[in-house]
């Protein structure tokens, strides 16, 4: 059986390739970069504005536009792809559902409703009254616990009460301390034990009260990390997602990988897909860039999952917008709009991107398909605008195994 | 084709994605990570000014760029300030010994049961340790008596071949494991190639990764000017040391900054010996007519072997081996990357980077390791005791080579 390719090592292309690998297809990854999953919290963000908070994403599906990535894929597909993803990752014990948001602090204290969260992130749920103290360790200089309990407790959307505690201590010789620094530091039991004892003096008395720390417990060894840190605090704790490199992300990415290693996908990152060869109108192989020239993969179909303008996925030249490794069509180009400003509203460029079909097959300007094995996700995609919305990696998710669902149906790229 | 490295930071964002996959700054706060070496610093550096020791602490695994969703030639930026940096600060008697495999092999080689004999004592090897720094507990190669060269110059591929191809053995090869080059003929042999096996130096890639590059560009020059008639024949090079390889076909250009047609001919037409192989297997011209291997390997792509972004095509080979069970693993680097590991100061860093590496095989309950990189598979056989062979090694015993000759 000829390889299914999904270019694209983001949240859309490795659980496409993940469902991929599922059905029995051979699959490899192939990526510029490891993607940006360590770039984000590990949250699904299903639907979080409209531009009203969102309280029940599904629900508030049937009201976006026709043209939305979500009118598309029907809000069954979406409900389907996030409680997949919630049975697929055990390891990370993901809670909540697309049914209804929860309401999550950021690392800013602004209040983030999403929908599928880690345990130990979910555990900050703002919804729950009562005391919140979050707290942190100063030498992290992107965690500022004085600033997130303030923005928390001003905010108009949850109830809870908070304070906050700074710790004084320093971390494991580092001279820039990072939260992954800290995250591995917090693996150390010798260390771990004295973050503890400095977080606790810090804090004092948390009877009755949930501490919220940064994500920083742990990497490879979280649950382990965060039962002991909650055991020694004596309080429940909950992790608030932080800057980069992210933690909680960085436990994703590896869940992820770890999974399409034991399906025995192959991943190939560091090298650039820079175009198709083709028989006919089907993709019969992709073009390569690697060590000392460019090489054919043949692909027996293709899943494109590269992500829009912020990662390459769509680039911006004089001409116009470009997607730059077929040269597909990239509908709803504002055209000179696309130079406005807009900082902090929406800009005419936010949903300019691939239109495709049902199965996820971009289209060319007159609405035809253009190759019959090439599918598109993520946000790729024309139509929504993920950082207004807080809708990024539920159209990740959805749209990815969406393409693998479509692929499979075909023969998973055995034609 | 000239390559901007150093325009390249610009597309920096500081997303730190690379810090997430850099096995050195993992254990040790001595390096303070790609990102802030590479792009950060490299902003403040100027010809001939090395503004920051901590960057000896980089392996040069190269991880980083691999990684990088921007494009960064991180590692790259990295090597050439490493190289400024030893100019600017001088470079210790070791540095510059173990990164010209070529004169210690030449050294070495006629006295190698006197050379061996030594470094295999505890006394000798406390003795090298004081006096230049190589770690006593490192990894290092016994000599064969016998190169790989004078072998080969008495060889002749059999009848009955059907095409072509020049081998780049390396200095491994040459004065280390001649048996490893031998296998690589019989293998490609099989295969019907007629083997052409041209005098050959060093690479350059050692004193490269040491941070001598003018020596390192005469070297990959001279060794250039071997094999540049070859490939202008019609002939490919299949080379099955992955970083000795990987100098010809991207680092000589982008770290070494060699701009030279010939080098870029021969580097567009150098081949992996597993890279060479899959091809043929995907071509239906591979032989595939194994016996089993009834072991358990598991199989560790080196660092440098990742970077020539072709996947891991030694998988689709030992697949094909009966009997054969190979664990993927999946960790970053071994730790040693070529010289870093041998280093007084630095064998305590490569042993905690490819510890977690170490303990996937201690788990497997192994046969062996199969890796494709030669110093890699001497630290690994090293600190796991067992032993580490190349993937081409199982093909070899699969074909029933061994017992022909």
């Amino acid at each position: 059986m000829t390889r299914v390719i999904v270019v694209g090592a983001g949240l859309a292309g490795l659980s496409c390739a993940l469902r991929l690998a599922d059905g029995g297809a051979p699959v490899t990854v192939i990526a510029t970069g490891a993607g940006s999953l360590q770039l984000g919290g590990a949250t699904i963000d299903v639907l979080g504005y409209t531009p009203g908070l969102v309280h029940r994403p599904l629900e508030a599906m049937p009201g976006l536009p026709a043209d939305h990535p979500y009118t598309l894929l029907g809000a069954d597909r979406v409900a389907a792809a996030t409680r997949w993803l919630v049975e697929r990752l055990p390891a990370l014990d993901l809670r909540g559902s697309a049914d209804e948001n929860m309401l999550l602090a950021s690392a800013l204290g602004a209040i983030r409703p999403t929908a599928i969260a880690p345990a130990t992130i979910a555990a900050g749920d703002l919804r729950t009254a009562g005391e919140v103290i979050f707290a942190g360790v100063r030498a992290l200089k992107d965690f500022v616990p004085a600033l997130v309990a303030a923005n928390v407790a001003a905010a108009t959307t949850v109830t809870v009460t908070t304070r906050a505690a700074d710790a004084e201590v320093a971390v494991r010789g580092d001279r820039d301390t990072s939260p992954l620094g800290l995250a591995r530091a917090f693996e150390i039991p010798d260390e771990r034990a004295r973050l503890t004892a400095a977080l606790r003096q810090a804090i004092g008395s948390a009877e009755g009260a949930r501490i919220g720390l940064p994500a920083v417990l742990g990497v490879d060894r979280h649950a382990e990390v965060a039962a002991a840190v909650s055991d020694a605090l004596g309080a429940e704790v909950f992790e608030v997602p932080t800057a980069p490199p992210s933690v909680a992300g960085v436990r994703l990415y590896r869940a992820l990988i770890a999974e399409l290693r034991a399906r025995r996908a192959r991943l190939i990152v560091g090298s650039t897909v820079v175009a198709a060869t083709l028989d006919g109108n089907r993709i019969a192989g992709l073009d390569v860039h690697v060590a000392g020239r460019t090489r054919t993969f043949p692909a027996g179909a293709v899943v494109l999952a590269t992500g829009g303008l912020a990662t390459g996925g769509i680039v911006l030249e004089p001409a116009g917008l470009r997607e730059p490794v077929l040269g597909l069509h990239v509908a709803d180009d504002p055209g000179e709009a696309r130079y406005g400003d807009g900082a902090f509203h929406e800009h005419p460029i936010d949903r300019a991107g691939l239109r495709v079909d049902h199965a996820m097959r971009p289209l060319d300007a007159d609405g035809d398909v253009v190759h019959p094995n090439l599918h598109a996700a993520g946000a790729l995609l024309r139509g929504a605008a993920p950082w207004l919305e807080l809708s990024g990696n539920g159209l990740a998710l959805a749209s990815g195994l969406a393409a693998a669902e479509a692929v499979l149906s075909e023969g998973g790229g055995g034609a | 084709m000239t390559v901007d490295i150093r325009g390249s930071l610009d597309n920096c964002v500081k997303c730190t994605v690379c810090e997430t996959f850099c096995p050195v700054m993992a254990v040790t706060p001595l390096f303070p990570g790609p990102k802030y070496a590479g792009p950060q610093s490299e902003r403040y550096r100027r010809p001939g000014e090395s503004v920051d020791a901590s960057l000896d602490y980089c392996s040069g695994c190269g991880i980083c760029t691999q990684v990088c969703p921007q494009g960064v030639d991180i590692a790259e930026i990295n090597a050439r300030a490493r190289a400024e940096m030893k100019a600017a600060r001088g470079m210790p008697l070791r540095d510059r010994l173990i990164s010209r495999p070529t004169v210690l092999g030449r050294l070495a080689q006629p006295v190698a049961p006197v050379a061996n004999a030594v470094t295999r004592t505890r006394i000798g090897r406390r003795a090298v340790e004081a006096a230049i720094g190589i770690h006593r507990d490192a990894a290092i190669p016994a000599f064969s008596g016998r190169t790989f060269q004078s072998w080969a110059r008495r060889h002749g591929s059999p009848a009955g071949t059907t095409r072509t191809v020049v081998y780049f053995h390396g200095c491994a090869a040459n004065y280390n494991e001649p048996s490893v080059g031998r296998m690589a003929v019989a293998v490609l042999e099989h295969n019907g190639f007629e083997v052409i096996i041209p005098p050959q130096g060093c690479c350059g890639l050692p004193l490269q990764s040491n941070g001598a590059f003018e020596p390192a560009r005469e070297y990959t020059r001279a060794l250039v000017a071997r094999l540049a008639p070859y490939v202008r024949a019609g002939h490919m090079v299949v080379a099955n040391s992955t970083s000795c390889g990987l100098m010809l076909k991207r680092e000589a250009r982008e770290i070494l900054g060699i701009d030279d047609p010939d080098l870029a001919l021969v580097g567009e037409h150098t081949y992996d010996i597993c890279e060479l192989l899959r091809d043929l297997l995907d071509a239906g011209d591979l032989r595939t007519d194994m016996r089993p291997v009834p072991m358990r390997v598991p199989y560790h792509q080196p660092c440098q072997g990742r970077g020539h972004g072709f996947g891991k095509p030694a998988l689709d080979l030992l697949a094909l081996i009966p009997e054969l069970e190979v664990i993927e693993t999946d960790r970053e680097c071994c730790g040693v990357a070529g010289t870093y590991g041998l280093k007084k100061e630095k064998y305590p860093i490569a042993m905690a980077v490819g510890a977690p590496l170490f303990a996937d095989i201690a788990e497997a309950r192994a046969d062996c390791t199969a890796c494709d990189s030669e110093t890699c598979r001497w630290h690994i056989a090293k600190a796991t005791g067992l032993p580490a062979v190349h993937p081409l090694e199982l093909l070899y015993q699969a074909y029933g080579l061994g017992a022909q000759r």
